[in-house]
């Protein structure tokens, strides 16, 4: 998952990301909006088949869009492992029935 | 909060009730199983003869779509494995043969006849038609399994059907409704049931959220009220027998892992 | 010569469940006079995308069997 910036400023980022889709980044913006200090985010994906997806961050001001982008995935990781365990407990409750 | 339940479970099919999360989660589970998880297919095959009635692209198509028991962890993906070979290794690629030839009479050829050499790769069903043959009619030839993704071909999807719904909320106004039984008729999953003189809401989860109930209320507003939780999900996988479901959950989650830390890694290096 | 033959399509079109294993069984209790609905509630068939595959489906190979069959005949004295 090669990431190539096309625009930064000191609180905008514009990153191509390769080989994704919306398979990732909808989920990444989901995360980047829950975040209070992100001013807009959003993904676009110009051609289905033959583009890459651009993911847009915009901060109000005082945070790093980076950063925001680091901590969005850092979320998705934590919810993914409680996804895991509860799925896991959930199988052994079946297996119980 | 993550909440999960298994409602139902079968060797192939499994129902979640999925609690706390978001539309944007599920629906990248449920992309990634049907795109991202490897699964088995045949996907070379050299035919050494073929004097059957069907021509050899649709002997061959018909082998590609017969679905086959996956072992993920002894194999890797070819674009993936060190042997770097367009004809793959035994790492990358299981050789499936077959050769029969009808001695006696008419006889069917079935995906039993294909003979693996791993015996944890074989197709799903030993009773799949593949041909029928005419007497001194004979197939011989050899097909090449290998790891794929859904996204490339369809062969590839370890699922026939993998989809979610919100969780419905129904609430029937016991004030408003007069049990004119109106709801209960327009009903397609039969969610309303008449108990006495008053509806009661059955089987909640076969509801398709049409909406039909309340258009089909007299009353001004709805005695009806049909809503569904945001945060809660129904959600529905069905294995086309290549994989174990509980597996496909697992590995859905673990490639969603692998993104995440590929993503943060890659981030952390571009400046 | 080419002729379009015609045998029980492996997957479903719109789904992609297994049907290919399920055509000899279901042929066979339609013959006998049972129910299409039930067989296929039977075969666990839920779908009806599953379902119009077996309901729909005219298995052809047989009778571009037959003069292969007779041909064969033909030739052994």
């Amino acid at each position: 998952m090669e990431i190539k910036i096309l625009k930064k400023t000191s609180n905008e980022l514009k990153i191509e990301i390769e080989g994704e889709g919306h398979t990732f980044c909808n989920v990444l913006q989901k995360a980047l909006l829950e975040d209070d200090a992100i001013e807009m985010a959003g993904y676009d994906i110009k051609h289905p088949l033959t583009s890459n997806p651009t993911v847009y961050v915009r901060t109000k001001g005082k945070r790093k869009p980076k950063a925001a982008l680091i901590d969005a995935a850092k979320k998705m990781q934590k919810q993914n492992n409680e996804f895991k365990k509860s799925f896991e407990r959930a199988l052994k409750g079946w297996q119980r029935k | 909060m993550v909440e999960i339940e298994v409602v139902d479970k079968t060797d192939n099919t499994i129902r979640l009730f999925i609690r706390g999360v978001d539309v944007s989660f599920v629906n990248t589970l449920r992309r990634l199983i049907l795109t991202e998880i490897p699964s088995m297919a045949v996907d070379d095959v050299v035919i050494l003869e073929n004097s059957s009635v069907l021509n050899d692209e649709i002997l061959v198509h018909r082998l590609g779509l017969t679905p086959l028991t996956t072992d993920l962890d002894s194999y890797n993906l070819p674009e993936e494995c060190p042997c770097q070979s367009e004809f793959g290794c035994n790492l990358c690629r299981v050789a499936l043969a077959l050769n029969v030839e009808a001695v006696e009479g008419t006889r069917t050829v079935y995906s039993g006849d294909l003979v693996s050499e791993n015996p944890d790769v074989k197709p799903v069903s030993d009773r799949i038609c593949i041909v029928k043959l005419v007497q001194d009619q004979k197939v011989k030839l050899e097909a090449y399994a290998r790891l794929g993704k859904g996204k490339v071909h369809a062969k590839w999807q370890p699922v026939s059907m993998c989809a979610y719904k919100f969780f419905p909320q129904i609430k029937i106004d016991g004030k408003l409704c007069d049990a004119c039984e109106d709801c209960v008729k327009v009903c397609p999953k039969a969610v309303f049931v008449k108990v006495g003189d008053k509806i009661e809401v059955r089987n909640v989860t076969d509801c398709t959220l049409c909406e039909d109930c309340m258009d089909a209320c007299a009353k001004d507003p709805s005695a009806v009220e049909l809503t569904w939780d945001k945060n809660a999900f129904i959600f529905d996988i069905e294995s086309t027998g290549a994989l174990p479901v509980e597996r496909l959950v697992r590995e859905s989650l673990n490639i969603l892992d692998k993104k995440l830390k590929s993503f943060l890694k890659n981030l952390k290096k571009v400046k | 010569m080419e002729v379009n033959v015609i045998i029980i399509p492996v997957r479903c079109f719109t789904c992609g469940s297994l049907i290919g294993d399920k055509w000899e069984d279901f042929a066979m209790r339609i013959k006998q006079g049972e129910d299409a609905g039930n067989v296929l509630d039977s075969l666990g068939m839920k779908r009806y995308c599953c379902r119009r595959m077996l309901l729909s489906h005219v298995e052809i190979i047989d009778e571009i069997l037959k003069f292969y069959e007779e041909t064969k005949k033909r030739e052994t004295p």
